[in-house]
């Protein structure tokens, strides 16, 4: 056996970690190898140092006191431990001697606290809000170029930030009284109202009373003012076949969800407004809009099927997409925005955030479009910086 | 160490035990008589420092004391009470690595020291000045060089021990054992030719 081999193995030998066989081995080879032998001793003696008492004991005195010093802390921790015992007891009997209902009551004051805590803290940022930073120049022109038409009255300073209700108030009005809900159904020349405004139809109460007296078609293309009960019965007749349709008739007091029967396999929702049109005039709009829809599915290009839209929408004035349309629309904005990345496309997107805000910034779907527009915005921001 | 109880001396630990785990404070108090000078001496190979042993052994006891209700029965008191001690000289590292102490003068003991007798072997050849050394290079070697080192030359346990006593592997144990005594012998190559 090599002596390297014997070297590294010596330790186990000294640490009796070896076993017999392995020991009688090293101990043979030792016997005739000075050189091992020598290493094996070294080890041996500097093992032997860790046995030596290189400090001096401690006199008797030292262990009584160690003793007594020992004793006295187990003392003290017999002390310490009943003294928390007594203390838990005392709060036990405490909490058991009131009565059960006042610790209920307790209880659920607690819990009534920290309710409204959690609540204040989730709530403590304020209402929604949304930050914009676009041209107040570029916005109106984007905006025009669309067809959209802002108020000319008033400018929109969109340079500052716009709180939702402030959003709603300065876009499209939107009729609020049933009064003006009939109005702008009925009458032809409502000055007070842009074309392409939205058009309410009566509210949920009327709605379902125009349902019960669908069998009397109302001719719509009357110029005279009618009632309520005289609005077009036929306009619901479609959503009357539908049973999904009866229940969102009247979901929003402004606006009527409309769904085609026809159209239903599909699960094409369109929300229609009316404006004086008759049944023949919707279905051709439901028609139309059916034909985009299946051309846009066919198209890839993202730009051309906001196209198509934007088309559709212009020669439409009184159709209003629905809120699930309305996102898929923002979406494709969106879309075009972050793929192109230019100044127009981003402040194009914004722009339709803005005008649609009040669907798009509600519902389940809210946060993901914040999400967008915040994204959208810091875009905006990095192209014009330059960055 | 044997750990489950085997001859007398562990059952009249396990007496005194379930007597001390009932509130006697005086059979507790035998137990720690009896082997307050082992747990010390264990201590003190490894620390060094005798202020430092005092508080590690007062606490070694007070907390097995505390601790008596998780004693299992089955087993012998004595290496429960030295595992103990060993977690508490780990508990106690950074206390031990501040050694200032020398073992040759009494400045910062409050105690009064005894020479060695005439009887230990070792005595007779050793010198002041080599045990002077021995203890430099003692104090020179990292802690977990010199608790491995210690445990295995002056407490003999075996490296299966060692490593379940520091939670640490066999390998570990050997490479740390081989260190210290590489370290040992540099500084005291002179004194062992």
């Amino acid at each position: 056996m090599r002596c390297q081999e014997i070297q590294d193995r010596l330790e186990k030998l000294v640490d009796h970690e070896l076993s017999a066989h392995e020991t009688i081995e090293l101990e043979a080879h030792l016997s005739h190898c000075d050189e091992c032998s020598q290493t094996f001793e070294n080890l041996k003696a500097i093992d032997a140092i860790g046995k030596m008492e290189i400090f001096l004991k401690p006199q008797p005195e030292y262990w009584r006191a160690l003793h007594q010093n020992i004793i006295a802390k187990i003392g003290k921790e017999i002390s310490l431990s009943k003294k928390i015992i007594t203390i838990l007891e005392s709060i036990k009997e405490n909490i058991l001697s009131v009565k059960l209902s006042y610790r209920l009551a307790g209880l659920a004051a607690t819990a009534v606290m920290l309710f409204f805590i959690i609540h204040l803290a989730f709530f403590r940022n304020g209402k929604f809000e949304l930050p914009v930073t676009i041209d107040e120049r570029d916005a109106v022109k984007i905006t025009e170029q669309k067809g959209f038409q802002l108020e000319t009255e008033q400018e929109i300073n969109l340079k500052d930030k716009l709180s939702y209700e402030e959003v709603q108030s300065k876009g499209t009005r939107i009729p609020e009284t049933v009064e003006d809900q009939e109005k702008s159904i009925f009458s032809a020349e409502s000055a007070q109202f842009k074309p392409e405004v939205k058009i309410v139809v009566p509210e949920r109460r009327q709605l379902n009373e125009i349902i019960a007296r669908s069998d009397q078609p109302i001719n719509m293309k009357s110029t005279e003012k009618t009632t309520a009960e005289e609005a077009p019965a036929s306009v619901f007749q479609e959503s009357i076949k539908s049973k999904k349709m009866t229940k969102r008739i009247g979901i929003e007091p402004t606006v009527a969800t409309y769904e085609s029967n026809k159209y239903q396999q599909e699960n094409l929702k369109v929300m229609t407004v009316v404006n004086k049109s008759s049944e023949q005039e919707i279905e051709t709009s439901l028609n139309e809009y059916y034909r985009i829809l299946q051309q846009a599915q066919k198209t890839d290009s993202i730009a051309a099927k906001i196209k198509l839209w934007e088309d559709y929408l212009k020669t439409n004035p009184t159709i209003e997409l629905s809120k699930k349309a309305k996102y898929e629309q923002a979406l494709l904005y969106y879309q075009l925005a972050t793929e192109k990345k230019t100044k127009e496309k981003i402040m194009q997107a914004m722009a339709y955030y803005l005008e649609n805000a009040k669907f798009l910034f509600s519902g389940a779907d809210s946060i993901i479009i914040e999400q967008q527009f915040m994204e959208l915005k810091a875009l905006f921001k990095k192209i014009k910086t330059g960055n | 160490m044997e750990d489950r109880i085997k001859n007398n001396d562990d059952k009249e630990d396990l007496k005194l035990v379930r007597r001390a785990k009932r509130g006697n404070r005086n059979a507790f108090g035998k137990l720690v008589l009896k082997y307050q000078q082992r747990i010390y001496f264990t201590v003190r190979r490894v620390v060094l420092n005798h202020s430092d042993t005092n508080d590690i052994v007062q606490d070694t006891f007070v907390k097995a004391f505390v601790n008596l209700n998780r004693f299992d029965e089955n087993y012998a008191f004595y290496p429960w009470l030295y595992r103990i001690a060993i977690n508490t000289i780990l508990n106690h590292q950074i206390k031990i690595s501040r050694i200032k102490e020398t073992f040759t003068s009494s400045e910062g003991d409050s105690i009064q020291q005894v020479r060695l007798t005439a009887a230990d072997p070792l005595e007779e050849v050793l010198k002041k000045e080599f045990k002077d050394k021995v203890a430099k290079a003692l104090r020179q070697l990292p802690f977990d060089q010199r608790i491995v080192f210690t445990l295995r030359t002056s407490e003999d346990l075996s490296y299966q021990e060692i490593s379940e006593l520091l939670n640490i592997s066999m390998g570990t144990v050997m490479s740390r054992l081989s260190r210290a005594r590489a370290k040992l012998k540099e500084q005291l190559q002179n004194y062992l030719s």
